[in-house]
Parts: C-alpha cells; sequence; structure tokens
C-alpha cells in the first residue's frame, strides 16, 4: 500500500499530504509573490528583444552551464545536481502525483522501468556531488565562498532528500520483486531490508516517504529565502542578460529626478532581479582586482548587501540604497573592469550598478576631493589634467601634424585623446602613432583643439551629466567633420565612440589602432626589420579585450615583429588582470589596500620580459609607474603596442 | 586732489608683499587720474614701514599709531579705518583680500554705505572717468568689471598674487600725516592672546611659502633625509609625488599633484620628480621652479625655471652648505659670496 493510501490516528494519508502541500505552496507563493512586487517597484527596463539570441544564451549558459566550467571540479559539481535536479523532477511529479492520488502512478511517467536507472543513477550522482560540496566547503573552504549557515542547510536538505527517497524506495522494493535490477541502488538497499519483517518494511517506507515527502516541502519553504532563490531566478535572468554592447551604460535620463541610484526603487527591476539570482558562488570576487588588492570593494558582498537591503521589509526611503548595505569606498574602489561580470555563471550586471549608485551618490555631492578637481577640469577646459585646450595638439607640432578641415575628405580622423595629448607617455604613444600612420602612407589627420575629453572618466565617476554635455559636443564637432572612419589610440575613447555615442545619435565608424595596424600589417603597408629578439607579454587593456574583445590584433601585431617574442602571463584575455586605472581610478587616490599596478605588473614581471606592452595609454601610464616603484624601469620597458611597431618598422 | 588709498598690512616689522602690490596698482590709477597715493600705516611703533612706503611708491602715508593697533582686531580696525576716511573721504580704499582684509572691509563699506568689490584682480579708471574693478569669476574663467558710480569712496579688496610689483625706488619720500583716532569708545570684543607660528613641518601645503619636494629619483632614505635637512633650513615644508609617497617617506597629507594637494609656494623645489602631468597638475602655479632630476629627458626640466640635470647625492649636500653659509653671512675671505 502507497503511505498516503494509510490512514493515520484515522485520517487519511492523501488528507495530511493536500494539507502539507497547500501549506507550503501558500508560504512559497506568498514569498515570491512578495518579491516580484519588489521587482515591480523598480524602473522599466526592456529585455525581450532578440529572443533567438536570449535562446541561445539560455541554452549555453543555463542548460549547457557553461560558465560554471571555469573551475572545474565544481563546475561538475554544480552540473551534476543541475541535471539530477531536472531529471529528479520526474520522480518529484511522481511522488506529489502519489500522494495527492493516494499511491496512483502519472500516466506515461511512474512506473516505466527504464526511467529507473536513470532517477537511480542521478540520485547516487547527486549524493556524491552534495559530499563533495560539503567537503568544500568545510574542508577546502576556497576564500570566495563564505562559510555560512545557509549554503549547509541546502546541502543538508539536498542529501536528505537523496537519502530518504533511496530508503523509502529499498523498503518499498524490499516487499516485492516486480522491478527486478531496473533500479539498481533500490533494488541492493532492498536485499538489505529483504530479513526485515514484512509488516516493518511497509513502516519503514511510509516513514520515509514521508520524511521525503517534508524534506521536499520544507525545501520549497527555504528555498525563496536562501541563496536557492537562484533556482527560480537565474535562469529567466540568463534569458535576459544584457545584449547591449558591453561596453555601454545605460544613459541616464537627466530630467528625471535622480539620475542615478538614491533608493532600491531607482534601479530597474532588471537590476533587481540579477540580486535574487545570485548564488553566492564568488567568481566575482575571485577575479576582482580591487578585491585582491585588499580594497573595500567584493562585488559579491555588493550584490548580497543590496539584496539584503532589498528584502529586508524595512522602509526604504531616500539614500537607503546604502545603508550599510554598500560603502561609498567600496563603489570609488572599482575600476569597471568587468571581470566579475565576465565570470559570473548568472549573468549579473555588476559594473552598471556600481556606476549608477556613483551616479547617485555624485548627486548628493559625496565625492572625492581628487575626483572632484579632475571633473572640474573637465567641465572647464575639456580634459581632466586641468591642461588648456590650446595646448592640445602642441605634442603634434615640432612633426607638423596637420589638423582637419572641414569637409577634407581624409582616409582617417586620428582621435588622440586627452591622455595622448597631454601626457609626456601617452604623447610618445600618439607620436608613435602618427609617424606609423606617415610611414604606412596613411591620408589622415587630427581635430586639434577642436576635441574634447570623450567623457569617460565623467561617466564613470559618476557624472552623467557632464559627460553628457561632453559627448553632445564631441558628436557635433565629429558630425561637422564626417570621418569615414575615427582610429583612437586609446580603448577608453574607443569605447566611448564606437558603443556610447550612438546613444546621442552619433553614428561613426570606430577602429582601435590595435586593429589598423593589423590592417595595415595585413595589406602589407608595414614591414618589420630583422634583429636580436626580444621577449616581450603583453597586457590586455579591459576596455579593448572585455568589453570590446579585441583579444587577437595586438597579439597578431607584436607576433608580426620578427624581434618579438611573445610570452602570455597569468590571466589574459577575458580573465585579464586589470591595471587599476579605469573607471576613474586615475584620478582618483584610495587608500586603502595595495596598488592593483603593483600588483599586475609583478604578474607580468613573472614572464621575465624584457617588455611589456600594452595598446591603451592608462595601461601604460599604471604599468610605467609600478617598473618605476619596484625599481625595474632600466630593465622593463612599457611600451604601447604603437611605439612598438614604428621601432621595429623596417620603412623608418 | 583725489586720493586713493592703500591699507598697508604688515608682519613681524615688514610689509606684506600684497601692499606692495597695491601700490603698485594705486600708482598706475593716480597717473590715469592724477590722484594721489596714500598709504594707510596702522599699528604701534611702526614708523620704520613709511620709508619703504614711499620707497614703493605712497606719495603720503596717514600714520595712524595707537597701543590698540599693535595686533589685529576686527573691531579696532574697523573703527581706525572709518574715523580717518571720515576726515579724508579718499575716492578709492584697497584692502589686501587677506584674512584681515576680508574680514574688515566689508564692516567698513556697511559701516560707510560705499561700493564694495571683493577679490579683485585690477583696477582702472573708464572712459567717464570713473573706477572700475576687474574680479575674476566662474572659477577665474571669467571676468566681470564693477563700477560703482554713486559711491565713494569705493572699497576694493585686492587679491594677492594678482598685480606683482617693482623694486622699490630709495630716493622717494612721503609726507607723513598723523592721526590720532578715539578708540577708547570702542568695544574690544576680541584680543589676541599669542601669536603661534606655524610649523612648515605641518603647515598644510597649500599655504608654504617654500615647497621642497621629492620622487622616485631621491632614490634612498639617506638621500630623503638630506632632502628634510635642506627643507628644514629652509624654513620649507615637505611635499613629494606619488611615489614617494608608495614608499611611504611621505604621508597622504604631504602628496602634491592632481590626487593631492595643489600648491603654489613663492618657490618649489622639485628633487628626482620625473614631472609626469599628474604631479605638475599640482604645482605648476608654483611662481619659481627648480628642478634636480639626473635624467636630462624628464619633463620636469621643461617646466622648471632653473634646471639642473644633476645627482641629487651631489647636489643636496652642496646647496645644504651653501645655504648655512648664506645664513652665517657674506664669508669674510676672499672667497666666493654666500649667494645660492
Amino acid at each position: 500500500m502507497h503511505p498516503s493510501a494509510l490512514h493515520y490516528l484515522g485520517i487519511p494519508g492523501q488528507w495530511i499530504f493536500i494539507l502539507l502541500l497547500v501549506l507550503a505552496a501558500f508560504v512559497l507563493l506568498r514569498r515570491v509573490h512578495y518579491l516580484i512586487a519588489l521587482l515591480r517597484a523598480g524602473q522599466v527596463e526592456h529585455r525581450l528583444d532578440q529572443l533567438r539570441a536570449r535562446s541561445r544564451a539560455f541554452i549555453v549558459y543555463v542548460l549547457g552551464q557553461r560558465r560554471l566550467f571555469h573551475d572545474i571540479p565544481s563546475g561538475t559539481m554544480h552540473a551534476v545536481i543541475f541535471l539530477g535536479f531536472l531529471v529528479l523532477s520526474i520522480g518529484t511529479v511522481e511522488m506529489l502525483w502519489q500522494g495527492l492520488t493516494g499511491g496512483a502512478h502519472v500516466p506515461l511517467l511512474g512506473d516505466t522501468p527504464y526511467l529507473l536507472p536513470l532517477l537511480d543513477s542521478f540520485r547516487i550522482l547527486v549524493l556524491g556531488a552534495v559530499v563533495f560540496a560539503a567537503y568544500r566547503r568545510l574542508v577546502v573552504r576556497p576564500a570566495r565562498l563564505t562559510l555560512a549557515p545557509g549554503g549547509l542547510i541546502i546541502l543538508g536538505l539536498i542529501a536528505g532528500l537523496m537519502l530518504t527517497d533511496l530508503l523509502a524506495e529499498g523498503f518499498r522494493l524490499a516487499g516485492t520483486r516486480d522491478t527486478g535490477w531496473w533500479a539498481p541502488a533500490g533494488r541492493m538497499l532492498a536485499e538489505a531490508f529483504a530479513g526485515i519483517d514484512a509488516g516493518d518494511q511497509q513502516a519503514y517506507y511510509a516513514a520515509f516517504w514521508w520524511t521525503h515527502a517534508v524534506f521536499f516541502l520544507g525545501f520549497l519553504v527555504y528555498l525563496p529565502y536562501s541563496k536557492h532563490l537562484h533556482i527560480l531566478a537565474a535562469p529567466p535572468n540568463v534569458f535576459l542578460r544584457s545584449l547591449y554592447p558591453k561596453g555601454a551604460l545605460r544613459p541616464a535620463d537627466l530630467g528625471q529626478k535622480t539620475t542615478g541610484v538614491a533608493s532600491m526603487q531607482d534601479f530597474t527591476w532588471k537590476q533587481l532581479l540579477d540580486l535574487y539570482s545570485c548564488t553566492e558562488c564568488g567568481r566575482c570576487q575571485e577575479v576582482c582586482p580591487a578585491h585582491l588588492a585588499g580594497k573595500p570593494l567584493s562585488p559579491k558582498e555588493l550584490v548580497l548587501g543590496l539584496r539584503a537591503r532589498l528584502t529586508s521589509r524595512a522602509k526604504s526611503g531616500h539614500h537607503s540604497a546604502f545603508g550599510g548595505a554598500v560603502s561609498k569606498e567600496a563603489l570609488w574602489s572599482c575600476t569597471t573592469c568587468g571581470a566579475c561580470q565576465e565570470r559570473c555563471p548568472v549573468f549579473i550586471e555588476h559594473v552598471a550598478k556600481i556606476i549608477d549608485l556613483r551616479r547617485g551618490l555624485t548627486e548628493s555631492g559625496v565625492l572625492a576631493s581628487c575626483t572632484a578637481r579632475s571633473l572640474e577640469a573637465l567641465a572647464l577646459v575639456g580634459n581632466p589634467q586641468h591642461s588648456p585646450p590650446s595646448e592640445r595638439k602642441d605634442w603634434g607640432k615640432p612633426r607638423g601634424r596637420a589638423s582637419l578641415g572641414q569637409g577634407q575628405p581624409v582616409e582617417v580622423l586620428y582621435w588622440v585623446g586627452c591622455t595622448g595629448a597631454y601626457d609626456a607617455s601617452g604623447q610618445q604613444i600618439s607620436t608613435a602613432m602618427s609617424n606609423v600612420l606617415q610611414l604606412a602612407q596613411v591620408n589622415y589627420a587630427i581635430l586639434g583643439d577642436a576635441e574634447q575629453c570623450c567623457g569617460d572618466p565623467a561617466r564613470r565617476i559618476g557624472e552623467e551629466g557632464l559627460f553628457q554635455q561632453l559627448a553632445q559636443r564631441n558628436i557635433e564637432t565629429l558630425q561637422n567633420y564626417q570621418p569615414r572612419r575615427i582610429l583612437t589610440h586609446c580603448p577608453h575613447c574607443y569605447n566611448m565612440l564606437k558603443n556610447e555615442y550612438p546613444q546621442f545619435g552619433g553614428q561613426f565608424s570606430v577602429v582601435h589602432h590595435s586593429e589598423f595596424i593589423a590592417e595595415l600589417i595585413d595589406q602589407d603597408r608595414l614591414r618589420f626589420a630583422e634583429g636580436v629578439t626580444r621577449r616581450v607579454t603583453y597586457q590586455d587593456p579591459c576596455y579593448l579585450g572585455r568589453y570590446n574583445n579585441g583579444y587577437d590584433q595586438p597579439r597578431q601585431a607584436l607576433r608580426a615583429m620578427p624581434t618579438l617574442e611573445l610570452a602570455e602571463a597569468e590571466r589574459v584575455q577575458e580573465n585579464a588582470l586589470c591595471c587599476g586605472g579605469g573607471g576613474g581610478q586615475v584620478w582618483l587616490e584610495a587608500n586603502e589596500g595595495q596598488r592593483i599596478n603593483y600588483i599586475r605588473f609583478a604578474q607580468l614581471q613573472d614572464t621575465k620580459s624584457q617588455i611589456i606592452a600594452t595598446a591603451c595609454p592608462f595601461c601604460k601610464l599604471m604599468l610605467d609607474d609600478a617598473a618605476n616603484y619596484h625599481g625595474v624601469k632600466n630593465r622593463v620597458q612599457v611600451k604601447d603596442i604603437a611605439e612598438l611597431v614604428y621601432e621595429n618598422c623596417s620603412l623608418r | 586732489m583725489t586720493e586713493i588709498w592703500v591699507v598697508a598690512e604688515h608682519t613681524d616689522g615688514e610689509l606684506q608683499e600684497a601692499t606692495l602690490e597695491m601700490l603698485f596698482e594705486a600708482r598706475r590709477v593716480s597717473g590715469r587720474m592724477s590722484g594721489t597715493v596714500c598709504a594707510v600705516l596702522l599699528g604701534h611703533n611702526v614708523a620704520n614701514l613709511v620709508e619703504p612706503l614711499a620707497g614703493y611708491g605712497a606719495d603720503r602715508v596717514y600714520s595712524v599709531e595707537d597701543p590698540l593697533l599693535t595686533s589685529y582686531s576686527t573691531d579696532i580696525f574697523t573703527e581706525a579705518v572709518f574715523q580717518l576716511v571720515h576726515e579724508c573721504s579718499p575716492a578709492l580704499l584697497m584692502l589686501a583680500a587677506t584674512a584681515n582684509g576680508r574680514d574688515y572691509a566689508p564692516r567698513l563699506a556697511g559701516r560707510l554705505r560705499s561700493g564694495f568689490a571683493s577679490d579683485c584682480v585690477m583696477v582702472d579708471v573708464n572712459r567717464q572717468g570713473e573706477l572700475e574693478m576687474t574680479r575674476a569669476t566662474h572659477g577665474d574663467r571669467a571676468y566681470t568689471t564693477v563700477t560703482c558710480p554713486n559711491s565713494r569712496p569705493v572699497i576694493a579688496t585686492m587679491r594677492p598674487g594678482a598685480i606683482g610689483f617693482d623694486s622699490p625706488d630709495p630716493s622717494r619720500v612721503a609726507e607723513v600725516r598723523r592721526f590720532q583716532p578715539r578708540l577708547e569708545s570702542c568695544v574690544l570684543r576680541t584680543r589676541v592672546i599669542e601669536r603661534i607660528k606655524a610649523d612648515p613641518k605641518t603647515l598644510d601645503l597649500g599655504e608654504a611659502d617654500i615647497i621642497v619636494a621629492g620622487g622616485r629619483g631621491v632614490g634612498s632614505p639617506g638621500t630623503w633625509a638630506l632632502l628634510e635637512e635642506l627643507a628644514e633650513l629652509l624654513g620649507a615644508a615637505v611635499g613629494g609625488s606619488r611615489m614617494a609617497m608608495d614608499l611611504g617617506w611621505i604621508p597622504r597629507d604631504r602628496l602634491v599633484g592632481q590626487t593631492g594637494s595643489t600648491v603654489s609656494p613663492r618657490l618649489y623645489l622639485a628633487a628626482g620628480i620625473s614631472g609626469a602631468i599628474q604631479h605638475t597638475a599640482g604645482m605648476r602655479a608654483s611662481k619659481n621652479k627648480i628642478a634636480i632630476n639626473n635624467e636630462r629627458e624628464a619633463p620636469i626640466h621643461q617646466l622648471a625655471d632653473l634646471a639642473a640635470v644633476a645627482d641629487l647625492r651631489e647636489v643636496l649636500p652642496a646647496l645644504i652648505e651653501a645655504v648655512r653659509r648664506a645664513r652665517r653671512g657674506p664669508d669674510p675671505g676672499p672667497q666666493v659670496s654666500g649667494q645660492t
């Protein structure tokens, strides 16, 4: 007899089961309803376009668990539990059905012998995965995981589910012979229990079936209060992932009462769904340069802090996004390198949230004083260096670089950028690049003093108004000249012009110098001299690599030079460690922790290279600073690829 | 004849540069409106200052001496100048936009119901023959001009450092008029108990007159000690680049540059600093810049008024010795004078 068909103290088991199920469903639905209501309070955002790309993402990243496999052991563990969850839900449906009907099988699903080995083996596999997970949590204790009761409760519940399921099956089968060895684990247990009195077998069967049911219902109730909410939230979150260009931040409507986030409701509903999706796996924290350097930021803690803030019933008033949940210092520590969101298995978008919170801070006047100075310079003179606009083209004076006249047709418009124009180290890049252009006989021009800061530092610091002002001015200027193609050596300018200016009507064809140099090499417009080989390693700039997939072209350029031998450092490409200069960090002065550039420099130096090549003026500045700090400037040169290309060019 | 007044400020028996600048400006204005430049000298036992006031351009000195004027107090100074203005009725009254000037100039203007322009960088006479004050606004990116046609006198505070001045003409003599204000009835609400001179070591970098700053090129703590010794001798504040901060040679609040303090001392000595824009953005405005760096191509040399391509370990001890010698006075021997 099925346990739910029995009577307990005269009450039919079926009724008890229905009562428990209704109770659990009530608690679950009430909580889910509450969580959805919180989402609905967020701002509007449209995430249902490009259904094909979304479906593909769902298949690869949810069903395929792609991003979990960056960590193979724990990824495999998760995949087993995830697959087990999918497969065993067949068993769950059967269990629910039997409980409701007093033991009837689900048509076509229950009691089909060929399903039994599948269910049976997944019970064992999941049990094994849970043991491994517990071992990791309790013994290995990777730094990215926080040892908290939540994770262990979940593991206990899953283990309990599996064990009670197996034991119930064992006792059920002990009384019969009908399934044979279709359920090997169940059959083995059944053989072991064969000696037990038949009446007791039935009692044990009932006991374990009910415990299994209670574990299951308990799981339902606990789920929406725990990190296991990700079972419900993560799959839609991946489906609804951002399909904007990765490097583009959401433009803020300056007409709104706030451009940033001052309270939780200022986030969009999707940003809030992100918070529900977090599994606390800490992969983001593991790759975060700020966290690595001991600065007060962990992307994981940021998300958890915001989630706690959101779901706690405390009435959230003005500025309550912070209220201890996220510190200003944490927000100012971010380099916006994007490593966290590149790694996140459930596609949480950390950087956009940090910028939104910075916008909120900036709007309420909370700024680091040094940042304020750079922003002031941007507003007054159009560059963060506080340099006179009239001196913007002085770097090219000795070489007679031509400014662009209106309507003058040129192959490319070279956008020099503020660092390239004003900073001695940046000027070396712009000089080298313009020399390369001349060698390759590229017809080009620069804007001269008509160029202003692209607005990247302002936007990343959170001064959206100032950014939009700069962007609009530049777009107007550029539209007057109607360049066929804009070339820039700065990944920040590149990302801005390519991905963010279209938000304000500036559609331009933009090319990064790494790409352009690779083209020139392909077209045989540049040739390189032979000579003594030197070892070079390459630093991936975040805004070229992670944000714009520019991993190959700079390496192509380096490999094309016979005198260079490329040695890759640890953490490259998608996983590259930021130089520490992005997101306005060049203009910030965080006191806490180590300097990210010093750490990164040491990693790059491990390749024993004589040259550290990069393709970003900020990377160059930061790493050069680090070379100076480590006192190895005479042994290790930090150079932009343009400088290396020019030095090695045989046409020179 | 139209009188243009300059209220002189002095400390430790010496006129402040701001006062010299105002005299220079007053001379220029008086030339355009055939006026007399008058200095107002407030204090006690300050007769020795009449001569330099004349040298720097005063035709007449109103000497207001009273024990109560020994040190600055808002009430007494306002009252004294108020009484004097009442007596003589000048066309223009210039005060330095220093802490004291900013404090009592507006009070005077209120008391006299006169026109007032603060923090001016220039005074001129326009076509209508009116006085026209120029002040910087919008973070010094724009200028506004102010005229006060219906008011006499016009009061202006002048921004120190905005004008500049010539060397004095020792042959000039000024007529001295004494004035005894009645200050007995004046209620003294504040009293100076003690004056404590700021220690350059703790003085805010922004206020330091001389800054000796070091960077990575200083090389070792031993050489850094030399740099500190030189600073001590010069009464200078010690600053540094970010590299000096990272190497632990200076604390965070001694950092000069884009992410630290922006300074404009009379003298900025950059030792072993390469001159990256992050640093120079903070010291560009210094009046005199000396750079010592052994790398010829270091960008700091281009910015410096005096650039030395030299090893600090040689230059610093020599410099210290030279300053010591200069302090002792000119050498009695036939050797070089103690100039550095």
